[in-house]
């Protein structure tokens, strides 16, 4: 399982259901344990798709897609679940969070799901909520545990949403453009606690978003139409 | 397993309106269902504890469940009567050890008037050979002595020494009155659960007393004959309506029955009381099953409703699962989701619906026993019910099947990828 590439992607081709053309067709991506990714692309590029099938969500037709070592395109969904529930954090553009859960219940899920990732947390934090406060802390959400996620504000909800990502020290953190919804300010701030997080716990965090200016912030800067030698259409996304 | 249940218990709150009026619904049901069923079974049971140690009714040819209802249970009215000599012939007989005549068709505020003798105190048992007994005075002694059931003492506020005046015939409005001839209370009986606490029992000779003047159900026309003076008249009945017999050995009764029934004077009917029952249960066996039938409708009826709430919330909260499925949680945990809020919603609604009869059951018992002579015991649920309960979870198990099911078959895509 321990191996010095989180991501890697030979030769995958990926067509939905349906489609007249492939979707994704990328010969070769990689990122490293730990690594920072800026994967930016017009939309309807195949980003989003691209999450999806690193994420475990969809199965390649073709091709090499290693997670951790472990080739997703050989592997039953079941299988799948379980490699996204130990190893993955997610962080969605918005509506991230379970409405009438707590802050600390969300922030907790995958813990609650993941043996995994709970004994990394308890390892890390001692009791699990310790380590879910000591998160929340450092995303400036300290004093807000038993606070109703809807009664916070959209930047909140983002650093919510990233304390879950991150608990349990996740080795791969996929962001779909979580600062879209964030004005300029919010947006720097928020991405500074990700990328010290994901730097904490040696993630590697594949960001996605249209805005380039944040690929400063970024060790690689990776345009999907680069490495997409297919011509996705509106129509097959 | 716990984490589960958290996130079944918010996500049900959260939505505590609809599942809420769902539960409601699902209890009002369950209250029905076990309603029905309490008082299927409190009738049986008053039915078959309210006679022991008779072991023939004998009354004028009829169906053996009229008769049985009327003489036993004071419910109709005997189409015809036993004439004094037949039952003197009757009692001749050296097999019969005791013999209780009872002559019914009076009332006194709807309660049923019985003439008997005093054999009837002695010899009457209910239950499991449980005998009459007395709270206060003595079995009546005078033509005008009356002793009352406990639900009559207790419903009209009756004690040893009121005067009560009878009604002729039965109901609770519109009767003639004995009002000439006034019963004094001389005894209250103990409390049986049986049709004798609704009964007021005076002697046969009382009841030959107060219809000396009457012809043809009502008053003579301008001629009374005032109580202090009945005494002066032979007041040996001119026929009864039924006779409890008691056997000196219960292998006889056969033969006994054959001789009421053969008996040349007069067309009689003499019934074992346990088979006149079992043809009672046949009888409403029927009209039972059809009560829990459609009350198992309702129940059903208001599970599909819970099956409905539960799919037409599934497409409002395809975000909700895909995030939970993408934190880890698997098709399996998310069916489990499901399942679980169908089994809460239900059981929530089993647990109000046995509140809401426990406090109908309190609340309504007296108007039941009185109207109907049917005893509901409080209890929270009996061994019966508690089947029944299982088979309504099983049946809301059956309902969150459906919805979670579709909530298993929705994959990652539909609720992250919404282009798809």
């Amino acid at each position: 399982m321990v191996t010095a590439l989180a991501i890697e992607i030979r030769d995958l081709r990926f067509r939905y259901p349906g489609a007249a053309a492939d979707c994704l067709d990328i010969g070769t991506f990689q990122a490293e344990t730990g690594a920072r990714v800026f994967l930016y692309g017009p939309s309807g590029s195949g980003k989003s798709t691209l999450l999806g099938l690193i994420g475990g969500v969809m199965q390649p037709q073709q091709g090499t897609l290693n997670i951790l070592g472990n080739n997703l395109a050989h592997m039953g969904p079941a299988v799948r679940d379980r490699l996204r529930a130990d190893h993955i954090g997610f962080i969605f553009q918005q509506f991230n969070l379970i409405p009438y859960l707590s802050v600390m219940d969300n922030v907790l899920l995958p813990c609650r799901f993941s043996p995994r990732r709970l004994q990394r947390a308890l390892a890390s934090g001692g009791a699990l909520v310790d380590e879910a406060r000591r998160l929340l802390f450092h995303l400036q959400l300290e004093n807000m545990e038993c606070t109703p996620v809807t009664q916070l504000s959209v930047g909140q909800q983002q650093r919510v949403a990233a304390a879950r990502a991150l608990i349990g020290k996740p080795e791969i953190v996929i962001a779909d453009e979580p600062t879209s919804a964030l004005d300029t300010d919010r947006q720097a701030a928020f991405l500074d606690l990700l990328l010290q997080e994901c730097s904490e716990a040696n993630a590697a965090l594949i960001f996605v978003s249209h805005d380039r200016r944040l690929a400063v912030h970024f060790d690689h800067e990776i345009s999907l139409p680069s490495i997409n030698q297919a011509v996705p259409n509106e129509a097959t996304l | 397993m716990n984490h589960l249940l958290h996130i079944v218990w918010r996500s049900a709150w959260n939505r505590r309106m609809t599942l809420g009026l769902t539960l409601v619904a699902i209890a009002l049901s369950v209250a029905m269902l076990l309603g029905v069923e309490r008082l299927r079974n409190e009738a049986h049971r008053g039915f078959s504890l309210s006679i022991s140690g008779t072991d023939l009714v004998v009354g004028a040819r009829t169906s053996p469940v009229q008769l049985i209802l009327y003489a036993v249970f004071r419910i109709g009215e005997a189409t015809s009567n036993i004439d004094w000599k037949s039952f003197q012939e009757i009692v001749d007989n050296p097999l019969i050890a005791w013999a209780v005549p009872i002559s019914l068709g009076d009332s006194h505020h709807g309660f049923p008037v019985m003439g008997t003798t005093t054999t009837y105190f002695e010899h009457f048992n209910y239950s499991d050979s449980r005998q009459l007994s007395f709270i206060a005075g003595h079995p009546f002694q005078d033509i005008f002595d009356v002793v009352i059931g406990m639900d009559v003492a207790s419903q009209l506020g009756y004690a040893i020494g009121d005067r009560i005046i009878l009604s002729h015939g039965m109901g609770e409005t519109g009767l003639l009155e004995h009002g000439d001839k006034p019963f004094i209370v001389s005894g209250i009986l103990a409390p049986t659960g049986t049709p004798v606490d609704r009964t007021l029992h005076i002697s046969l000779e009382g009841i030959t007393a107060i219809h000396l003047d009457w012809v043809g159900g009502v008053p003579m026309h301008g001629f009374t004959i005032p109580g202090k003076h009945v005494r002066k008249f032979d007041l040996t009945p001119k026929d009864i309506t039924a006779v409890l017999i008691g056997l000196k050995t219960r292998a006889a009764v056969f033969k006994v029955q054959r001789q009421i029934n053969e008996y040349k004077a007069e067309p009689l009917l003499a019934v074992m009381p346990g088979v006149a029952l079992e043809q009672l249960w046949q009888v409403v066996g029927v009209v039972e099953k059809t009560l829990l039938a459609i009350s198992s409708m309702v129940v059903f009826i208001g599970l599909s409703g819970l099956a409905a709430v539960l799919l037409a919330s599934i497409n409002e909260r395809r975000r909700e699962i895909s995030i939970l499925r993408a934190v880890g949680a698997r098709r399996r945990d998310i069916f489990l989701l499901m399942v679980g809020e169908s089994l809460l919603v239900t059981l929530g609604g089993i647990m109000l619906g046995i509140t809401l009869l426990l406090a109908a059951s309190l609340a309504l018992e007296p108007w039941v026993q009185a109207s109907y002579g049917i005893a509901l015991q409080p209890v929270l649920v009996s061994a019966a019910e508690l089947k029944l309960l299982v088979g309504v979870l099983a049946v809301g198990l059956l309902a969150g099947l459906i919805p979670g099911y579709r909530a298993y078959k929705i994959s990652l895509v539909d609720g992250l990828m919404p282009r798809i």
